[in-house]
């Protein structure tokens, strides 16, 4: 039975029509400059393209593919990344955490201090590099000086080629936290603010300790922000390349070659675009399942907050 | 009637005179073109050393030839092969431009540039040059361009520091070289009395070949096979002795493998090394008391190594190429002979200033002996020691290979793997060997 509210079906129609002529713009652009690129690289990963070689372009199926996994170059360069990502992951939570349940206290100069945490994500990654190659220098480098003053080492190291590949790794991945950690604070100080204080007062109610509170209270409170934190610092830890460009040029040796560097490498310097973006899709492949991975473990486990 | 005839025959006569000026016009619009012709446009690519001179370069090219309008495009060292090859590939206009001796061949077989084979004046330019120059230019039995400079590389020690020590001279073996380093340490004059440029970029380790080619050894055969690790066994026995050299004795700066050759003379200049291995137009700058502390007290001789009849130094070349984008072979010929060769007086004037300003070797023999040029260069250098070593200079053997950027960089990861212990030097070079030999036959 029809009533007098409904509205005829063309009106539907060209309301919807007129949503879409709204959003046109946006769905041109966004395939413009997102979806062709991203449709265009996997068509040439799936090519022979050697800019070497000319415009030469032949399909050959999955054999970028299969080259690569058949390189011990790129097993080497995943356990690279694989440690660098771990390593930056493990730093930045755990900092990121304590740092924000410290700014999520009262003390006096809260607000500057919390305005001087952002200073390092607002540097430009280029800038961030140049400045860690000045600290890390093995003739005039400060952190050399600071060392030395005070007396853990006699004369100054070469931190970035050094004989031990912890250290160059170490020191790479102590640049790219200080560059990242501002994010991780403040998604996390932000989650902090909404645990409601009715659950603070309950815990101490129940005379539960600071740890107590933390483990029970805050931490499944903290979970959703932990989870974005976990996915954007991997991939920014998989798609560290600025640091590396600046600091080693993934050396020495192979110590520091990632995988985004091997990338770089192949597309950029070795001029095969084929493999280099067969090199593009397979990180992104391993960030899609580690994403996935965390989404499941994290948001699947007992006592987070949905 | 009459009126109107005349009226009519004035109109028409006003048509036609119209007609005739608006054609005049216009013919003079069309013809104006072609009397003072719009120059012809020239787009020069190099990479960032000296622009300004480049420049002034491009701007007598221009005052000699008024047809011509060079644009220079200037793109940072680190860009440079990939931008160039991105503006090839998108058709975009190059009529000259620098390459690195070690790209001619993949760029000849690549497309990026063309055999000036033909081109009027190149024979007569041919037989001043010097031969390993000739032959740098030389693929296929096609040539790919003109010098703009040659150079060696050698040994560059402080005579100030040896004497000091106690030494009558130079190191004339690796042993020695231990020896006096060793004792410079020991004085405590200096921490680490060599560097190297040991930073892993592409187309350096200068040091290692310089090293190498200095005691006889050789990397290549004819045939482009790798002979180390066993063949010959040279490039072995100089990583066995620059491991010990970097780790046990601790006479080379570990910062070495943070420092590109500019940095090396950064630090050279300074006044902190005694021993290191360069190019030989950086004796210029060392030289020179306005940016050296050291000025005067700086010697480059031949590579300390026991005696033999394969010793050698490490030379390269940079050429003016012709890019395969040129719209007019004739017309980017004109500026590449310009460039790479004489100037309408005759006279090499680009290859004068670039010794004269940066301390370049030239790429032709008048240039290199005239007495200006020896009276100039003999105040940074001696002009005897490194004719000599320009003679009997050898070139990497796989720079005409077009895989040569893949191997060169294996080849220095595996030498700093082997630097920093992380493999032995024979384990490191086989290694290297093995995927070289998989790059040569992918390519």
């Amino acid at each position: 039975m029809s009533t007098g509210l409904a509205k005829p079906r063309s009106t539907q129609i060209s309301e919807a029509g007129f949503g879409f002529l709204l959003n046109a713009p946006a769905v041109a652009l966004i395939t413009a400059l997102m979806l062709y690129p991203i449709a265009a690289s996997f068509w040439g990963s799936l090519h022979f393209q050697h800019l070497r070689f000319g415009s030469v372009s032949q399909f050959v199926g999955w054999q970028n593919y299969l080259d690569i996994f058949k390189e011990d170059d790129f097993w080497d360069a995943l356990r690279v990344s694989a440690i660098f990502a771990g390593a930056t992951l493990a730093m930045t939570t755990v900092l990121g955490t304590g740092a924000a349940l410290v700014l999520n206290e009262n003390f006096p100069g809260r607000g500057f201090v919390r305005a001087l945490v952002l200073i390092p994500w607002a540097i430009p990654p280029v800038v961030n590099g140049l400045l860690w190659q000045w600290i890390f220098d093995g003739k005039v480098g400060i952190f050399n000086q600071l060392l030395v003053d005070l007396g853990a080492i006699d004369t100054y190291q070469s931190w970035l080629a050094n004989t031990d590949p912890a250290v160059v790794l170490a020191a790479l991945v102590f640049a790219h936290v200080w560059k990242t950690l501002p994010f991780s604070i403040i998604v996390l100080l932000a989650a902090l603010q909404a645990v409601p204080a009715d659950l603070h007062d309950a815990a101490l109610v129940d005379r539960a300790g600071p740890l107590s509170r933390f483990r029970h209270v805050v931490l499944p409170w903290l979970m959703p922000a932990l989870v974005v934190v976990l996915i954007v610092e991997t991939l920014t830890a998989f798609q560290a390349f600025d640091l590396i460009y600046v600091l080693t040029g993934g050396g020495p040796g192979t110590t520091t070659t990632t995988l985004a560097w091997l990338t770089y490498l192949t597309a950029f310097d070795r001029l095969d675009l084929g493999h280099g973006n067969a090199y593009g899709y397979i990180i992104a492949m391993i960030q899609f399942m580690l994403a996935a991975m965390y989404i499941f473990t994290l948001r699947s486990g007992k006592g987070v907050a949905q | 009637m009459m009126s109107g005839r005349t009226n009519g025959s004035t109109r028409r006569r006003f048509i036609a005179n119209a007609g005739l000026t608006i054609g005049a016009a216009s013919a003079s619009l069309v013809a104006k073109p072609t009397l003072a012709q719009a120059p012809k446009k020239l787009v020069y690519v190099v990479w960032a050393f000296e622009p300004q001179t480049h420049r002034e370069h491009a701007d007598r090219f221009e005052a000699e030839n008024p047809g011509y309008k060079v644009e220079l495009v200037t793109i940072n060292f680190r860009d440079y092969v990939k931008k160039v090859l991105a503006m090839v590939n998108a058709g975009e206009q190059i009529d000259a431009m620098l390459v690195y001796n070690f790209h001619v061949a993949a760029w000849s077989e690549g497309g990026i540039i063309q055999s000036v084979d033909g081109m009027p004046g190149l024979d007569a330019l041919n037989t001043d040059m010097l031969p390993f120059v000739h032959d740098i230019m030389m693929y296929k039995g096609k040539q790919y361009g003109l010098p703009y400079y040659q150079d060696i590389a050698g040994f560059l020690w402080r005579d100030d520091i040896v004497k000091k020590v106690g030494f009558s001279g130079p190191p004339k073996t690796l042993d020695e070289l231990k020896t006096q380093a060793v004792e410079i340490k020991k004085q405590k004059i200096m921490d680490y009395p060599i560097v190297f440029e040991a930073i892993l970029t592409p187309s350096s380790m200068y040091y290692f070949y310089s090293l190498v080619y200095g005691a006889g050894g050789r990397f290549f055969d004819k045939e482009l096979e790798p002979t180390f690790p066993d063949r010959d066994t040279m490039p072995v026995q100089v990583l066995d002795w620059l491991v010990e050299a970097f780790q046990n004795w601790k006479i080379v700066d570990a910062s070495s493998m943070e420092m590109d050759p500019n940095k090396v003379r950064d630090v050279f200049a300074a006044g902190n090394v005694t021993f290191t291995v360069l190019h030989r137009y950086y004796m210029r700058h060392l030289n020179n008391p306005k940016v050296s502390k050291v000025a005067d007290q700086v010697k480059f001789g031949e590579i300390p190594a026991a005696p033999s009849p394969n010793r050698a130094a490490e030379g390269w070349a940079r050429l003016y190429g012709m890019g395969k984008t040129a719209p007019n072979k004739e017309d980017a010929w004109k500026l590449i002979q310009f460039l790479g060769g004489k100037d309408k007086s005759g006279h090499y004037y680009t290859a004068e200033r670039w010794v004269d300003l940066q301390g370049l070797g030239p790429g032709y023999t008048p240039v290199l002996t005239s007495p200006k040029v020896i009276a100039d260069t003999s105040k940074w250098v001696d002009t005897t020691i490194a004719g000599k070593m320009a003679q009997s200079a050898v070139v990497r053997e796989i720079s005409k290979a077009t895989w040569y950027p893949e191997a060169d960089l294996v080849l220095q990861q595996q030498v700093q793997r082997a630097l920093l212990r992380q493999a032995k030097p024979r384990e490191a070079l086989a290694t290297a060997a093995a995927k070289i030999q998989e790059i040569k036959k992918k390519a």
